[in-house]
């Protein structure tokens, strides 16, 4: 007994020693903030204590004990948020052995050292949303990431962001007619055509409807399902041509379903339409592979004017890599978003605290503001300029990529 | 029989043969050996061990030799315990079937390995020649779920002594090996998705169903069985330890190449690693691996994966290990008691103390000597090889 009580003591002791220590404090000092959610700040300082911000603004006292990043004249602003982002994943990004796999998580088959990661953190990304392949018609859940940890667990900020739909031909990739062969395995299988895609999800929606009302849904696929049909998770759909757009809105208003468009490459010939139901868009790749990619290339043409009509209308845009790596980064797909009759804030906002709250992740990342996740890149310049580059990426308060090393940390 | 030589410095009595063969007579031998490697209770120069009935009876410096013992007298010979080999997939004959993996179906619980066990395989007896005692054979990494491996005795002389484990817990694959293009799973996503669901199966299962594969899943979901989880990269590590996590699974790790860079990780869930082969020729980097994941307190213990890796014998692991920052000990141990906690039969095996069987590898150097070499095998107190003349 009285052992315990003198361990006891010591450790008393200890902790208050030990837990009042302060936390590592961080100061950012530069000559301007782009604070996104509101006006941007001259001279400012941002500090930051475990990985969050405690305080921004000017004429903030720095404590002693605080590391100071000095930025100089550079300019401040909220790590990069890419709403379809290359998948970190060895192998396959599709369960292919089945065509409908709503519980599949990509989640699961996270690669924290993949190397994507460190180049997406170059390009001033710190937070990525990861989903299945396209060459499924429900491919599966979709999951928010920060490019910084271990191992998965460590990366995820949102797990079960959203399910993936790809409406476009992508999801007949792959799947075969049996026509002069027998069907021998998974391959030979719907969907081969457009028809089959929507027959495809309107089946699987209607089975989840019919199963939603019993009280315990016993398949896991139509479980999920019926959770996106009550609303509890976002349905991302991609959808490039206009008439992908508008059966998308067909199979929408039958099911009450609610829309995050991707890809949406004619998005302006429905923005009215898109405006109207107020369905955010996810906007990219910003290229056009001119190869023979047959009848998957369709509808991939860029018109750059889109985001900008898009955003005139009223809809919501979100700039995105589109899953690509090394092609456009979101960061100049905003200044060539700008360029093609964009509003200047309106596009900054499209590469950070819109797709936060497309992606529901907008209380921690997406803006420079108290409390949120201190993930901030210091740049050369005006982001809307192409000769601009990233100097710095801050993630959870740690500098993990300088431009001057040239490599990731 | 085979015409043997013996080696010069033995002195052999004349009942050799006669206790090589008879084995369940009530024999009392004495070993008298230059420095006896316990194991668990360090090192004894110059010390006896008196087997029973095939049991250790004493060891000790100056143990009485009960009278009427046949005495093994080597005076330059090093003794160890029979090392166990934590992962092999010897007796398979591999080179024509591929016996290891039967990827028709990507679930393959109920099948059991020892099955297709050959003893008499020419792997076997250069194992044996190699100085492991006892293995544990296990199916392959290319499907999810891969069977049940099984632990077993080197000397098959008698038929029912020599399996320790039938079922000695399932194997699981986590590796995008286990992947395939024309059968599920085809992604990794969907191989963890599809672990879960059987997983999920298994829960739900109630004995008045009769499925013998779900059954086994319970037992493992009730962490009654263990589940050795093939891994060898990172992220095929942290899926692992996720679905562990997730239905608190008695579990093991195996390859675990990688396990270095989350070794903290591995060692906060009590994981247990059964290392891959280190060989002669990996890279410097991949060496270190091994001695980093045990500093790190990870109970480790090594495969020899055998006969897929044919270049290196167990024993070349762990030296290779030490020689790259394994500490000596940890690297005999890893060879011998860690493996037999590892596979659950520590009661019996994995160091030279009273009571256990006597498995005994005689090396005329020390252990972690690449020069040194086994001389003689007694598995039970029988002699099952000694090296031939040059």
């Amino acid at each position: 007994m009285r052992n315990y009580v003198i361990l006891l003591t010591f450790l008393l002791l200890v902790s208050a020693f030990v837990a009042p220590g302060r936390a590592e404090v961080t100061a950012v000092k530069a000559g301007k903030i782009l604070t996104i959610s509101g006006e941007p700040i001259t001279d400012g300082v941002i500090l930051i204590e475990n990985g969050k911000i405690v305080e921004i603004g000017t004429g903030i006292e720095i404590p002693e004990d605080a590391a100071v990043i000095d930025a100089g004249k550079s300019v401040v602003m909220p790590g990069l948020v890419d709403a379809s982002a290359v998948q970190p994943v060895r192998g396959d990004l599709n369960e292919q052995s089945s065509e409908i796999t709503p519980t599949l998580r990509i989640s699961d088959a996270l690669d924290p050292q993949s190397k994507a990661l460190k180049r997406v953190v170059q390009t001033g990304v710190t937070t990525l949303f990861v989903s299945p392949g396209r060459q499924n018609v429900i491919g599966g859940l979709g999951v928010v990431v920060k490019p910084a940890g271990k191992i998965p667990q460590q990366m995820i900020v949102k797990d079960e962001a959203a399910l993936r739909i790809v409406m476009d031909l992508d999801s007949t990739e792959g799947n075969r007619i049996p026509w002069r062969e027998p069907p021998i395995n998974f391959y030979y299988r719907r969907p081969g055509t457009r028809m089959a895609i929507i027959w495809m999800l309107r089946k699987s929606f209607f089975d989840a409807q019919q199963q939603a009302d019993t009280e315990q849904i016993k398949d896991p696929n139509l479980a999920v399902l019926s959770a996106a049909l009550k609303d509890e998770i976002p349905i991302h759909v991609n959808a490039r041509r206009a008439i992908v757009i508008r059966a998308a809105l067909k199979v929408a208003d039958e099911y009450g379903l609610k829309l995050i468009l991707q890809e949406c490459t004619e998005g302006y010939k429905v923005a009215g339409q898109l405006a109207e139901r107020k369905i955010p868009v996810v906007l990219g790749p910003f290229y056009y592979y001119p190869g023979n990619m047959g009848q998957y290339s369709e509808g991939r043409k860029v018109n750059w004017n889109n985001a900008g009509i898009l955003a005139e209308a009223g809809v919501k845009v979100a700039l995105s890599s589109g899953e690509q790596l090394g092609s456009i980064d979101i960061l100049t797909a905003a200044t060539f978003a700008v360029r093609h009759g964009m509003n200047p804030d309106e596009a900054l906002k499209a590469i950070t605290i819109t797709p936060a709250e497309i992606l529901g992740v907008s209380d921690r990342v997406g803006s420079l503001e108290k409390g949120k996740d201190a993930d901030i890149i210091v740049l050369s310049g005006d982001p809307l300029n192409v000769t601009t580059r990233v100097e710095r990426v801050i993630l959870n308060g740690k500098t993990v990529y300088q431009q001057a090393s040239g490599e990731t940390l | 029989m085979k015409k043997r030589r013996f080696l010069a410095f033995l002195v052999v009595l004349s009942s050799c043969f006669s206790l090589a063969s008879s084995g369940g007579e009530q024999q009392v031998l004495a070993i008298r050996a230059g420095k006896i490697w316990t194991v668990t209770d360090g090192v004894i120069a110059g010390g006896v061990i008196v087997v029973n009935n095939g049991k250790i009876q004493t060891v000790s410096q100056n143990a009485e030799i009960p009278e009427g013992a046949k005495i093994l007298d080597m005076p330059q010979m090093n003794v160890m315990p029979g090392m166990i080999d934590a992962h092999c997939h010897i007796g398979l004959s591999l080179d024509i079937f591929g016996e290891m993996d039967e990827t028709v179906a990507a679930v393959a619980a109920d099948m059991q390995i020892l099955d297709a066990f050959n003893p008499q395989a020419e792997d076997v007896k250069k194992a044996l020649g190699s100085g492991v005692t006892t293995i544990m054979l296990a199916p392959g990494y290319k499907n999810p779920v891969g069977g049940q491996p099984a632990v077993v005795k080197l000397d098959t002389s008698k038929a029912d002594e020599w399996v320790l484990k039938r079922t000695a817990g399932v194997e699981f694959s986590l590796m995008n090996q286990a992947l395939m293009f024309d059968r599920e799973p085809t992604s990794r996503a969907g191989l963890v998705e599809l672990l879960r669901e059987e997983l999920n199966q298994g829960k739900a299962y109630k004995a008045e169903e009769f499925n013998p594969r779900r059954e086994l899943l319970k037992r493992v979901v009730d962490a009654n069985l263990p589940a050795y989880i093939w891994a060898h990269t990172v992220d095929e590590i942290a899926s692992a330890m996720a679905i562990v996590d997730e239905y608190k699974l008695n579990a093991v790790l195996v390859a675990a190449g990688q396990g270095d860079e989350i070794a903290d990780m591995i060692a906060k869930r009590n994981l247990p690693v059964i290392y891959s082969p280190l060989l002669l020729s990996s890279k410097d980097k991949d060496l270190k691996r091994a001695g980093r994941i045990a500093n790190s307190g990870v109970k480790l213990a090594f495969a020899s994966l055998a006969p897929k890796t044919d270049l290196c014998d167990l024993r070349t692991s762990a030296i290779l290990a030490a020689k790259y920052g394994l500490d000596k000990e940890t690297a005999l141990k890893s060879l011998t008691i860690n493996a037999a906690e590892i596979l659950g039969v520590a009661d019996r095996l994995g160091s030279i103390s009273e009571g256990k069987d006597a498995d005994l590898v005689i090396l005329n150097g020390e252990p972690l000597q690449l020069t040194s070499s086994v001389e003689m095998v007694l598995i039970n107190g029988n002699i099952v090889y000694q090296r031939q003349g040059e």
